[in-house]
């Protein structure tokens, strides 16, 4: 008996190790999570400045495009069924934001036909208020994409995926961006 | 520069070199003999070899101090004319510099013993406002009853208005240990190759990604390879400031280094860094201003 002492005390001190190992990396993962979390709110803010921005830009449209009724309703379709950004599934989110893309493109190509609204004052600015709103979209996205390539990361690789496995942490998805905005923003009225 | 502006600089050189190098030699010999001489004739000489001391010593030191105005007349004189060449406008005194609260405010560079900052420059190219200025940090080091100095940076710090706007600030500094003492979050971008070259902090995650694109990103690892790991970004109250240690005293005329229209190129080049700041980085970019 006298001679379990030593055992003992190793065994408490390894208990030990793997409780405070257990605990720091359960800590990480919630940490991970939260971040997610915060930069996902990123993306609903950004999303709900172009939902903006694309409603402004439908009203100057408008006054212009008069012959165009028929491709401004379909832009007006497409703004219409985005609903309630923050109140959005994760899924709803990233397909208002291919809406919003189809939108715009709509957008671009009515604006091609009338060179007078192309040159007027208050479609300039807010030409200038959604190519600073798609760099914040895109910051977003990337913050958000970075912080769940971290996470999924401690979630699939050993030894952290352990505790991810205990504690029901599942894999995030990632927020898709098309081809064209991984670049630099570089739109063309 | 025509070639009567350069031969009279050259002459007024030659004869304060001359006359260092006569400081120096006086300076020399009384201490080569010191210890002959002095020794040998119980103290007999010391009184001369003395003067020869405190005369080459102050020769010397008068032809230096002479050569530094040469160096501020000339830059005054003539510099100012290639910087208007390049820069229209553009502000210029070598005596001046950019003030250390703005520069350790900056972040840019951290604070050390002495400070030192001239050949201040302000204008504006291409619609983008600049400032640029040489800057040298001295670290005073005492071990037991010798003190030292160190040069811990010497070179040149830009301030360049920037294209987008942001409230938060950012750091982008090369790797280092002491790195976390700044109290920034370290900010880690999808770039593995720029998070191995290149250190970024700051207290706002989205708008270091905001300012960060991937193409910007590029831009500054290229700047970073030109400049072998002797730059340093920060992006604070709308502004880039990007500090580079050269270890040159940028304008200065050297004293006893060959005087030509080549050394006219270099500061040409040296001066055509700001237009390779803006064009490099885009800064003249008006995609993100309000007119």
């Amino acid at each position: 008996m006298e001679n379990l002492g030593p055992v003992l005390v190793i065994l408490a001190i390894i208990l030990l190790i793997l409780v405070v190992w257990f605990i720091a990396g359960y800590n990480t993962l919630q940490s991970l999570k939260i971040k997610i979390n915060e930069a996902e709110s990123g993306i609903d803010v950004a999303l709900t400045k172009r939902y903006d921005l694309l409603t402004k830009m439908i009203e100057v449209v408008k006054g212009y495009a008069k012959h165009e009724k028929e491709t401004l309703e379909e832009v007006i379709k497409l703004r219409n069924a985005i609903h309630d950004v923050d109140k959005s599934t994760f899924e709803q989110k990233q397909e208002y934001a291919k809406q919003m893309d189809q939108a715009f493109k709509t957008i671009n190509v009515i604006v091609e036909q009338y060179p007078e609204l192309k040159a007027s004052e208050n479609f300039k600015q807010l030409q200038l208020a959604i190519i600073d709103c798609e760099e914040h979209l895109q910051a977003a996205r990337r913050v958000y994409n970075a912080n769940v390539s971290e996470y999924n990361h401690k979630v699939q690789l050993f030894p952290s995926n352990i505790i991810a496995g205990v504690f029901k942490f599942k894999m995030r998805e990632f927020f898709e961006s098309e081809e064209y905005k991984r670049k630099d923003v570089e739109i063309k009225f | 520069m025509d070639d009567k502006d350069l031969q009279y600089f050259l002459t007024r050189k030659k004869k304060l070199e001359n006359q260092a190098i006569f400081g120096y030699i006086m300076l020399g010999i009384s201490f080569i003999l010191w210890v002959p001489l002095g020794a040998a004739t119980y103290g007999g000489a010391v009184p001369i070899l003395l003067a020869g001391f405190i005369g080459g010593g102050l020769i010397a030191g008068y032809a230096s101090k002479k050569f530094k105005d040469l160096s501020h007349e000339f830059k005054s004189k003539y510099l100012i004319k290639e910087i208007e060449q390049i820069y229209p406008g553009c502000e210029y005194d070598p005596r001046k510099g950019f003030s250390s609260e703005e520069v350790y405010g900056a972040k840019i560079l951290k604070r050390q013993d002495r400070y030192y900052s001239e050949d201040y420059m302000k204008g504006v190219y291409e619609g983008v406002a600049f400032e640029a200025a040489d800057v040298t940090l001295e670290d005073v080091r005492h071990s037991g009853k010798h003190t030292h100095v160190v040069t811990v940076f010497q070179g040149r710090v830009y301030k360049f208005q920037f294209n987008k706007k942001f409230k938060s600030n950012i750091l982008i500094n090369q790797p280092s240990f002491f790195d976390g003492l700044l109290g920034w979050k370290r900010v880690k971008t999808e770039s593995v190759e720029f998070n191995k070259e290149l250190s970024v902090f700051s207290d706002n995650e989205h708008e270091a990604f905001y300012i960060l694109t991937p193409h910007f990103m590029e831009k500054l690892l290229e700047l970073d390879r030109k400049y072998h790991n002797r730059i340093t970004f920060s992006f604070i109250n709308n502004l880039l400031y990007i500090a580079i240690d050269t270890r040159v005293d940028t304008f200065d005329l050297k004293m006893f280094r060959h005087f030509d229209e080549s050394i006219i190129d270099d500061y040409r080049k040296q001066l055509n860094d700001i237009k390779d700041f803006i064009h490099h980085l885009n800064l003249n970019n008006t995609l993100f201003i309000e007119k």
